[in-house]
């Protein structure tokens, strides 16, 4: 896997520092929030949650409009970690430009919505459309800042201080709301191209052995030359990988998969 | 006002033959025959473009489509967000005004429409699909209805959309399909692991897997290269343009001509009528800016999508039953396709996630129609596992069932059970039409602008329910023969969720029982005309978007060449 380009990624937030002009989390909050990440993917012998990024990724989504364009929708249509293909279909030695790092604009619809969507009705002037009827919206910022109230006082200590199995019992008793948004902004931090300020380096990809954004590359080459499709041999479509399963599954797994076809009503195959 | 608003295009026509609302699957099509045509053309685009250089005649368009999970999926890149943009649904008028408001059935808001995320499917649908009325016979609650146009005349505008668009697949590998007038333009390209698996056990049970006919380039074609198989596919817009989508097809061959002018962001509101309510006199829109604007023309086509179409008819006639709607059946007869989705996990690492979100699939439960013991289903896509952060979602589904579990999430991502060994198979099924299945304007919900939503009033018949119950254990066999550790079927969404949206608008002769005449005419607006999934009497059990370009050029045609709209294709 090559990693050309990455190091002109842009992060959207420098790593975090006390009090810094544009940042909408305290010190607490952000310990508060790195505990809460790894709750929901613990670190083991792979990073959890916190070092992969999902403090910075969520303080970028939140602080998005103190930029002159919302830190919202990066751009593409690649991020040149991957090159382009030569005319013979082989990786060629030139890479495009990373340009995940262009902020895209926000037309007139989806700047209101994401501006209701971070700060809620009460911080719109006019709200939502429909706080009458179905109540004010709640904005992001506000769910994110009273959920790790809510949690701190669960917990009656500092969330950083608290055990595995202490943390995984507050996970359980969180608001349910509050922990669906964890779960998505962490996995997305994780998980999601690294210039959105969380899987520093394709950490969370490398875990989940996947390999990324695969443009313009891509895993069939054409090879114009002869007018036909090949395949890479070290990632390949039509057959199985190469080598041996460097992670395969284990029996708490499969005893997680039975249990999940069984309620759904299906089979579990020998 | 963003870049992403800019006309695209003829900024200096200053008057229009036809204005088409919507850039998608239809409103590209119609475009591209009316402007090929002479006509000039105002193309009205409710979302943002996220391409560059559509109307440059030397170099393809440059997109910021990306194989970025994160806008794409968690940030309504392109589709609606309910916090402006919401629907509501109930299942009948007994729940009261609504039971639900958020996401129902929002497809993307953007140039390019649906048919801009997509993976393109491009099957035809099959002659039978045309005839339901007569085949099936009266079914109670059920409103089926044949086509006014059969397969035969809709056949040389499958074949044109097939060249226009870049199909690719194999004539005579599905043994449903119809007779074709020729070949695929383009072989089908590298299957998946995954799917070569599934085809085995096909094969073993004596079914009959086929290429799945794609919008995707296998070779160089029309200036677009090949597709490289990235595996962001379903739900992302293409990166390199190998996807023969609307933006970089037909819209795109409608703004070279320079008699096309694209107006992104701007979103059509009221339809204004002549005094006699049977013609369009121009259409009121909310521009880029948040200010009004009218647009006039000769003639009017929406191709909005069937709910946009039908909340646009609605809101043109505040407190009458809507345009064009003597018939009493404009919103009605809504159709998706039941979609059934059957996952099977491996025991071993399939990477679904390298190709193309599906390039193999089976007709063999589309059914026969009457035969009670081969009830209509639909054809079967298989499809694999995509992005890490849609596998959090999957887990993370489970676990609000039986309990958070932070360790267990971890395992579950390292070892990848739901997206690296994963199979699913998605039949899309024949929805049977009902006149209670509805579009109207919910009476209290608004958009930003202050506008009645679309409210869709939406349950399933015993029709496609039966038919579901019928096939879901032959799909999990199917994925035990294939070589699948664990298999199950999904839980059905009680929302419909699916992407295929037909109906409101059915096409026919007899003006009573349908909104638009057999060329997509409005029986009572006589310049105006739907071309796109409204018109659809039934849904068929085949994806729609090749349908839909086949029939909005069949609809063009007819407006160039009356009595004769193959004429357009020359």
């Amino acid at each position: 896997m090559q990693w050309v380009g990455a190091g002109t990624a842009v992060v959207l937030l420098p790593p975090g520092c006390s009090s810094r002009a544009g940042g909408f989390l305290t010190d607490g909050e952000r310990r508060a929030l790195a505990a809460l990440a790894d709750g929901i993917l613990p670190p083991d012998d792979t990073p959890g949650g916190a070092a992969l990024g999902a403090v910075e990724y969520v303080e970028g989504l939140l602080t998005a409009f103190d930029r002159a364009v919302p830190a919202v929708f990066l751009g593409g249509p690649y991020s040149g970690r991957q090159p382009f293909a030569a005319a013979d279909g082989t990786p060629s030695t030139t890479f495009p430009p990373n340009s995940f790092v262009v902020l895209q604009p926000l037309d007139r619809v989806a700047a209101r919505a994401w501006k209701l969507r971070l700060y809620g009705s009460t911080g719109v002037s006019g709200g939502g459309p429909n706080d009458a009827v179905l109540g004010p919206i709640v904005g992001l910022r506000d769910q994110i800042r009273l959920g790790i109230a809510d949690a701190q006082k669960m917990a009656m200590k500092p969330l950083a201080e608290l055990d595995a199995a202490a943390m995984a019992q507050l996970i359980g008793q969180l608001d349910a709301d509050f922990r669906d948004a964890l779960i998505s902004l962490v996995s997305e931090a994780a998980f999601g191209a690294p210039e959105y300020g969380g899987n520093p380096a394709g950490a969370g990809w490398k875990l989940a052995r996947f390999e990324g954004d695969s443009q313009p590359l891509g895993y069939s080459q054409f090879d114009a030359t002869t007018n036909t499709y090949r395949e890479r041999a070290d990632a390949p479509i039509s057959t199985a990988n190469p080598g041996a399963d460097p992670e395969p599954l284990d029996d708490t797994t499969r005893a997680f998969l039975t249990q999940v076809v069984t309620v759904l009503g299906g089979k579990t195959f020998p | 006002m963003s870049a992403n608003t800019d006309p695209v295009g003829n900024q200096s026509l200053d008057r229009f033959d036809t204005i088409v609302i919507g850039s998608g699957a239809g409103g590209g099509a119609v475009a591209h025959v009316l402007t090929k045509g002479g006509q000039k053309v105002l193309v009205l685009e409710a979302g943002p473009n996220w391409f560059r250089g559509l109307d440059d005649p030397q170099d393809q368009p440059i997109t910021v489509f990306a194989n970025d999970e994160i806008k794409l999926g968690s940030r309504n890149f392109i589709v609606p967000d309910p916090r402006v943009e919401p629907r509501t649904w109930r299942t009948s008028e007994a729940d009261g005004d609504r039971s639900f408001t958020g996401d129902v059935n929002p497809l993307p808001k953007t140039v390019g429409g649906g048919a801009a995320h997509a993976d393109l499917k491009m099957p035809r649908f099959v002659p039978s699909d045309f005839k339901l009325g007569t085949l099936l016979g009266a079914i109670p609650g059920a409103t089926f209805a044949d086509w006014p146009v059969d397969y035969a005349a809709l056949e040389p505008f499958y074949f044109y959309a097939e060249k226009i668009v870049g199909v690719q697949g194999r004539a005579g590998s599905s043994p449903m399909e119809g007779p074709r007038s020729g070949d695929y333009p383009m072989p089908p390209g590298t299957a998946m692991y995954a799917s070569t698996r599934v085809a085995a056990g096909l094969t073993k049970l004596g079914y009959t897997p086929f290429p799945y006919p794609t919008a995707v380039n296998s070779r160089p074609y029309d200036g677009r290269p090949p597709c490289v198989d990235c595996g962001f596919c379903s739900g992302f817009g293409c990166p390199s343009n190998a996807k023969g989508s609307p933006p970089v097809t037909t819209l795109r061959r409608a703004l070279l001509t320079g008699n096309c002018l694209l107006l992104p962001g701007t979103r059509a509101t009221r339809l204004l009528m002549s005094a006699s309510n049977n013609a369009v006199t121009g259409v009121e829109a909310i521009g880029p800016d948040g200010a009004k604007a009218t647009f006039t023309a000769d003639r009017y086509v929406l191709a909005a999508s069937p709910i946009e179409d039908a909340r646009l008819l609605l809101l043109s006639n505040p407190g009458g039953p809507g345009v064009g709607n003597s018939s009493g059946q404009v919103g009605r007869n809504l159709t998706f396709h039941l979609q059934t989705v059957a996952f099977g996990i491996f025991e071993e690492r399939l990477h679904g996630h390298r190709g193309r979100a599906v390039d193999t699939g089976f007709a063999d439960f589309r059914g026969v129609p009457g035969d009670p013991t081969r009830p209509l289903g639909g054809i079967v896509e298989i499809s694999a596992g995509e992005g890490p952060v849609a596998e959090t979602a999957f887990y993370a589904q489970i676990m609000r069932v039986i309990g958070f579990d932070g360790p267990r999430l971890k395992r579950l991502m390292r070892q990848s059970p739901g997206r690296d060994r994963a199979v699913v198979l998605v039949m899309q099924a024949e929805d049977a039409p009902q006149a209670s299945n509805r579009v109207d304007l919910d009476p209290a919900v608004r958009d930003l602008d202050g506008l009645p939503v679309a409210r869709v009033t939406y349950q399933n018949h015993a029709f496609e329910l039966g038919a579901r119950d019928f096939y879901s254990p032959k799909l999990i066999d199917i994925l035990g023969a294939s070589g699948a550790r664990w298999a199950a079927i999904g839980p059905q969404d009680q929302i419909p969720q699916s992407a295929h949206v037909m109906g409101t608008l059915r096409f026919g002769a007899d003006a009573s029982a349908s909104v638009c005449d057999p060329d997509g005419r409005f029986h009572d607006v006589g310049n105006l005309y739907a071309a796109d999934g409204s018109l659809f009497p039934t849904s068929s059990g085949f994806n729609p978007t090749l349908t839909i370009i086949a029939l909005a050029l069949r609809v063009a045609g007819a407006i160039l060449f009356p009595g004769a709209p193959e004429k357009a294709l020359g």
